[in-house]
């Protein structure tokens, strides 16, 4: 089975077309959304109508720290993100607010374990940014899951491959090459930080998102150009703070 | 995970394949014969000791090679037919490669009787091409050395053992495990020792180890062993190689030891520069490199020393500017005696705009005449009709302003001239062919056919030139 894994979505409905087209012409037979639907962008109301859509077909949708902030408490948002917060919960029909309500922390599918931020506290959101990070992810995962190969994750809009060998010390990262296919090898435990769909942060402004073949064990990630002038438009026109739209081109 | 630390029985049978002798066993493990029902060709299955009690780097390696070598699809790596499951029985099948090494060849011959020249050219030009070929397909061996060569009965080099290799396009275990220094210590690049495993030229490094112990049976360094050994390759000056075999041509050593430069910034842009010069010596380029007949001497090598102390190797990341990409061989073909002005000119600016990538580039210029077309000219032999061509060749190439350093030029005469050129790109890894459109009018159909199937067949980029017109 091949599931297409998409993350930080972040309300760009421009980003998460062109994903999807993309997606689709590589050949999938599911996709997992792994949470932060909206924050930061400026359709909230279109990107959650087609993520609904897509649950409805078979897809797997997860919560997110921005989704959670929407629905209730914003005030640990850095302040442009809270300010999109606050403006999303406005533009959201109570039908939309309480979808975002019912969405799970994590899900499992085979030997993968899909979660938004880590699979150490879940409902904390801790950042995958350095081995001890990603340490904490495995062995929480190893408890909830001992089949597990590899954990999926969203949250650090960054694309990294973790692999732990029980015999090292510690977990190494890998910087993924867009559209190369990597073999999950059995003899490890690997940890995938997919990046972001709708605010990439690398540099590079195409976004980002992973595809997992998991009767294959393999993995492979991708980077889609797509339309990021018209999505800061979009940022523009609901009056949301400016950098959300400058950054989109930047990918920063 | 089982630990494989027993030999297993002749006769055994592992997903489908039947076990037959043990034909080697050492640290890393066993290599069987083996047979598949459904498989024709002669089989070799390797069984690793892993396992808690075996060392890391064991099992790293064995990832590594699993990882990478079934990729492979090339004649200088042994075909993969099956990779058992690592955390179940761990195995690697894979064709069995009928020839010697080069360890085998080279403790043949012992010290006394070095290998004729003739020979170690030719070897030294089928590695070259094998590490080419292997490096295009973003794969880097780092452990070159002859027990590793296997030359077969058609000349052609097989690289075996892919556990310490580096892939582009997959994670590297050796390198984020922050291992250094992995390799054969008498063959491994300075920069490999500091741990880099980015750079297709640590090949080239190990290449010119094996290449000097091939022409003088003595290793360069030395069968180094302690870490502190290996430091001082970082910068020790190598024996010349004719310090200890005074035949060896200046040439062969300038070659030697520009592969075995520290930094590899000094060395040849790529190992495919290295078979090019294989092929015409005498484009060499001779530098101080070739004098050397005696070691250097004790203040030569503290002033390196000092050097290497006050100026670290710095190491560029080359991941992302391939020098593949950057010194091409670049081939035109063309036929000066035949083509018109208008053609001649367009393929003289379209050769020099290939060319101006890098003054490490290569240029290789080809006169086919059709064998039943020569028969038209006035020369009554084949020997004059190729000096007058060389003549012709010369003359159009002179206003390129190509250093003669970095051309070669060939006249020869074909009754096939498209196969002709596919072939002599084949050979020498041609990265770009430049050639002629074919003609309105004349011999069209015979010069559309040699056109088209050049740029049908070839296994590079194709530039086809048509003379300017207006519109």
């Amino acid at each position: 089975m091949r599931i297409a894994l998409l993350s930080d979505i972040h309300s760009n409905f421009q980003a998460l077309q062109a994903c999807l087209r993309h997606a689709k012409k590589q050949g999938v037979d599911r996709f997992a959304v792994l949470g932060d639907l909206v924050g930061y962008g400026g359709d909230p109301v279109a990107v959650v109508e087609r993520v609904e859509k897509m649950q409805q077909d078979g897809a797997i949708v997860l919560m997110g720290n921005h989704d959670e902030a929407v629905i209730g408490n914003e005030k640990t948002l850095n302040e442009s993100a809270r300010q999109s917060a606050v403006w999303t919960r406005q533009q959201l029909s109570p039908e939309a607010m309480n979808y975002l309500r019912a969405l799970p922390l994590s899900a499992q599918l085979g030997n993968l374990l899909m979660v938004h931020a880590s699979a150490y506290q879940p409902e904390k959101f801790h950042y995958l940014i350095d081995a001890d990070d990603v340490m904490a992810c495995i062995k929480a995962a190893e408890i909830s899951m001992p089949t597990m190969r590899l954990v999926a994750v969203g949250h650090v809009h960054e694309q990294r491959l973790w692999h732990y060998s029980g015999r090292q010390t510690t977990a190494a990262a890998y910087r993924p090459i867009a559209g190369a296919m990597i073999d999950l090898l059995p003899t490890r435990r690997w940890v995938a930080t997919i990046g972001s769909v709708g605010q990439p942060r690398d540099g590079n402004p195409a976004a980002s998102y992973a595809i997992v073949d998991l009767a294959q064990s393999r993995i492979c990630f991708f980077r889609v150009p797509y339309d990021h002038a018209a999505a800061a438009e979009k940022i523009r026109q609901a009056g949301l703070p400016d950098w959300n739209a400058q950054r989109l081109s930047l990918g920063k | 995970m089982t630990s494989n630390s027993t030999q297993l029985q002749t006769g055994t049978v592992i997903d489908g394949f039947t076990l037959g002798d043990c034909v080697a066993s050492g640290g890393a493990g066993y290599l069987y014969d083996c047979t598949h029902a459904e498989l024709e060709s002669k089989l070799v299955m390797k069984v690793p000791r892993l396992g808690h009690n075996q060392p890391l780097a064991g099992l790293i390696s064995f990832e590594t090679e699993c990882a990478i070598q079934p990729r492979l699809d090339s004649p200088h790596a042994p075909h993969v037919f099956g990779v058992g499951r690592l955390d179940e029985q761990p195995y690697l099948v894979m064709e069995k490669i009928e020839g010697q090494t080069l360890e085998d060849l080279i403790a043949q011959r012992g010290t006394g009787e070095p290998m004729p020249l003739e020979d170690l050219i030719e070897i030294g030009a089928a590695i070259a091409r094998a590490l080419h070929a292997l490096h295009r397909s973003q794969v880097i061996h780092l452990d070159v050395k002859p027990g590793n060569l296997m030359l077969k009965a058609d000349g052609n080099i097989v690289l075996l053992d892919f556990g310490f290799a580096h892939h582009a396009a997959c994670p590297d275990l050796f390198y984020e495990a922050q291992l250094k220094g992995v390799g054969t210590p008498a063959y491994i690049s300075p920069e490999q020792i500091l741990g880099a495993r980015h750079d297709a030229r640590s090949d080239q490094f190990a290449l010119g180890v094996t290449l000097f112990e091939m022409a003088t049976g003595q290793l360069p360094y030395g069968a180094m062993e302690a870490a502190s050994e290996m430091q001082q390759r970082l910068w020790r000056a190598p024996i010349p190689p004719r310090s200890i075999r005074a035949d060896l041509p200046a040439w062969f050593q300038e070659v030697i030891l520009r592969c075995l430069e520290v930094d590899p910034e000094q060395r040849f842009p790529n190992c495919g520069q290295v078979a090019w010069l294989f092929e015409q010596p005498h484009k060499i380029e001779l530098t101080k490199r070739r004098q050397r007949i005696e070691p250097a001497g004790f203040w030569v090598q503290a002033r390196r020393w000092w050097r290497s102390r006050n100026q670290p190797l710095k190491l560029k990341r080359v991941t992302n500017n391939n020098p593949l990409d950057e010194a091409p061989i670049v081939l035109v073909a063309l036929d000066p005696e035949s083509d018109d002005d208008a053609l001649l000119e367009s393929l003289r600016t379209a050769t020099r705009r290939a060319m101006m990538s890098s003054p490490e580039s290569r240029l290789s210029c080809l006169s086919i005449i059709e064998s039943s077309k020569a028969q038209e000219t006035d020369d009554d032999n084949e020997a004059d009709r190729q000096h007058h061509g060389l003549i012709a060749l010369q003359h159009w190439a002179s206003t390129l302003h190509v250093n003669e350093r970095q051309l070669s030029l060939h006249v020869f005469e074909d009754s096939d001239p498209a196969q002709k050129i596919l072939d002599f790109a084949a050979h020498n890894q041609v990265d770009l062919i430049v050639l002629g459109a074919s003609r309105a009018g004349g011999r069209i159909e015979r010069v559309r056919s040699t056109m088209t199937r050049v740029v049908g067949r070839a296994k590079c980029s194709v530039i086809v030139v048509r003379p300017h017109v207006d519109y």
